[in-house]
Parts: C-alpha cells; sequence; structure tokens
C-alpha cells in the first residue's frame, strides 16, 4: 500500500521536476517547483519522517516559495528571452547530465537499504532530544547564518549601496 | 526493490533533472530554482539513508565488525542533518534571490549569458 503511494508520488515528483527545468514561464517554473517540493514532503511523510515532512512543507513550500513567487512578479522578465534555452550548451549539458543521472543510478542501486520497521511515536522527543542536546552548536550556528544572510539580503535591497557609506539611508 | 529504492532513485533523478535545468537554461531565476531541486534531491538521499539505514548493526553486512557501538549515533541523527540543510537552503535562497534581484535593478536584464563580466 505505501509502496504503490510512494510510486504514484515519485511519479508525480519526476513530471514536475521536468516541468521546473523546461517550462517557458518563471511563474510555471514556480508552481511546478511547489508541486515537487510538496510532493517530497508527501514522500516523507510516508517514510514516517513527521517532523521533515512538515518542516519541508512549511520552509520550502511555504517560505522559500513565496520568495520565488515574488521575485518572479518584482523581475517580470522581457517576453523575448522567457523562451530562449542557452542553445550552444544545449546538448552538452543534457549530455552531462544524463551521465551524472547514470553514475548516480548506478551507484544508489548498489545500497543495501534493508526494509527496517518505521521509527516508534517517541521519535519526535529522540529528534528534540538530540536537537537541542547533541547537536545544540549546529543549531545555534545555523541561527547565526540565518543572521547574517538577514543582514546582507537588507544590504544588496537597499536602494543605493553608496548611500550607507555616507552614513544612512537615502531620504528620497 | 525495496520500499527505500524508490525515493534513492527519485532523489538521484531529481538530481540529474535539476543539473540539466542548471545548464540549459538562460535565465537566472529558473536556474536557481533547478539549484533547489538539486539541494532538496540530496535532502532526500539523505533521509532515505537515515530512515532506512538508522539501526546500522542489523543491516552490515557479516564480515564487517564495529569498533565501538557508541559510534552509531542515533536514529534521529540523519532528520537533524536534514533539517540543518533546510535551514541553510533558505538562507541561500533568500541571498541568491536578492542578489539576482539587484543584478535586475542595475543592469534592466538578466540573462545568464550577459553577466560575464568576471571573465576579464
Amino acid at each position: 500500500m505505501i509502496t504503490a503511494a510512494k510510486c504514484v508520488v515519485a511519479v508525480l515528483a519526476l513530471a514536475s521536476a521536468f516541468g521546473v527545468a523546461f517550462s517557458r514561464q518563471a511563474v510555471h517554473s514556480a508552481l511546478f517547483l511547489t508541486c515537487n517540493l510538496l510532493c517530497v514532503a508527501v514522500l516523507y511523510l510516508l517514510m514516517s519522517l513527521h517532523f521533515l515532512g512538515a518542516a519541508q512543507l512549511l520552509v520550502y513550500a511555504g517560505a522559500i516559495m513565496v520568495v520565488f513567487l515574488f521575485a518572479v512578479t518584482v523581475l517580470a522578465p522581457e517576453d523575448e528571452m522567457l523562451g530562449k534555452w542557452n542553445d550552444s550548451y544545449k546538448l552538452t549539458g543534457i549530455a552531462v547530465a544524463a551521465l551524472l543521472g547514470a553514475c548516480l543510478m548506478v551507484v544508489n542501486s548498489r545500497a543495501s537499504l534493508a526494509d527496517l520497521a518505521a521509527p516508534e511515536q517517541g521519535s519526535l522527543k529522540q529528534f528534540a532530544t538530540d536537537l537541542f542536546g547533541k547537536f545544540v552548536f549546529p543549531f545555534e550556528g545555523t541561527a547565526f547564518v540565518l543572521l547574517v544572510a538577514l543582514i546582507g539580503v537588507v544590504l544588496l535591497g537597499h536602494r543605493r549601496l553608496r548611500d550607507l557609506d555616507r552614513g544612512g539611508p537615502s531620504r528620497d | 526493490m525495496t520500499d527505500g529504492m524508490i525515493t534513492l532513485f527519485l532523489s538521484a533523478a531529481l538530481f540529474a533533472i535539476g543539473s540539466i535545468g542548471v545548464a540549459i537554461r538562460r535565465n537566472p531565476l529558473i536556474m536557481f530554482m533547478c539549484i533547489e531541486l538539486m539541494l532538496n534531491s540530496a535532502n532526500l538521499a539523505l533521509a532515505t539513508f537515515s530512515r532506512y539505514y538508522a539501526r546500522i548493526p542489523e543491516t552490515l553486512p557479516d564480515s564487517i565488525e564495529l569498533v565501538a557501538s557508541k559510534d552509531l549515533g542515533s536514529a534521529s541523527d540523519g532528520s537533524i542533518f536534514v533539517f540543518l540543510v533546510m535551514t541553510i537552503a533558505a538562507a541561500e535562497a533568500v541571498v541568491g534571490l536578492a542578489i539576482i534581484i539587484a543584478i535586475f535593478r542595475t543592469r534592466k536584464q538578466v540573462d545568464a549569458d550577459e553577466l560575464a563580466e568576471l571573465k576579464g
């Protein structure tokens, strides 16, 4: 039952991934990417990794997609470049990607995975204990990284970077 | 084919499709979305391994002996790694989009082939 569900969701994820890479419009790519991330969240849930499924929904399908859609609307790229592909790299890109995919498939097919029982109900408790116990320093490190990213984005989004050197934002 | 192989092969395929997108598209936004796709597929592989490889002593081949059982870590370690990677991916997406918008504001057009100043 779960295997069948996984197969269906995997096919959906593959189709939407093709949609991301080959859509003509950026908005369609963004919507296909949302579909793909939702499919991956469902896969996490089917693997009984409940926290990861929830985090995937909140972080990727929620937060990141909003930023992407916002960027798509702000940019509104001109029509003539929408459908353009990088023709000189088209064959090379597809060949290299096919090679990469084949290599990954071969390597992955050698993995010996066991059909383990699903983690028991207390896995979230274990997760939280480890996150705030053994891995508390990496966790705090991500907080620092997010702060740095926030400051960087504020700087990048500033109207004129030169104004910051003169000691303050422009008032216009 | 076990349950875990489905997601493992899916992650390989998603990574390949994402790399196609990065190589052949010219719109930086779509290239960026494909990079997100690749990151996400790596996450999927990591989660799959952590889920189906978690209790290692049961899954190891007989020929391998463990030095100490405390080296193994617990079953939730992989989930924590994936969670941390997700956080970093969020930061990376925000900074990347801000850079793309900043480029768009100064150049009035976004085309990955036109941005070649660093070539020298």
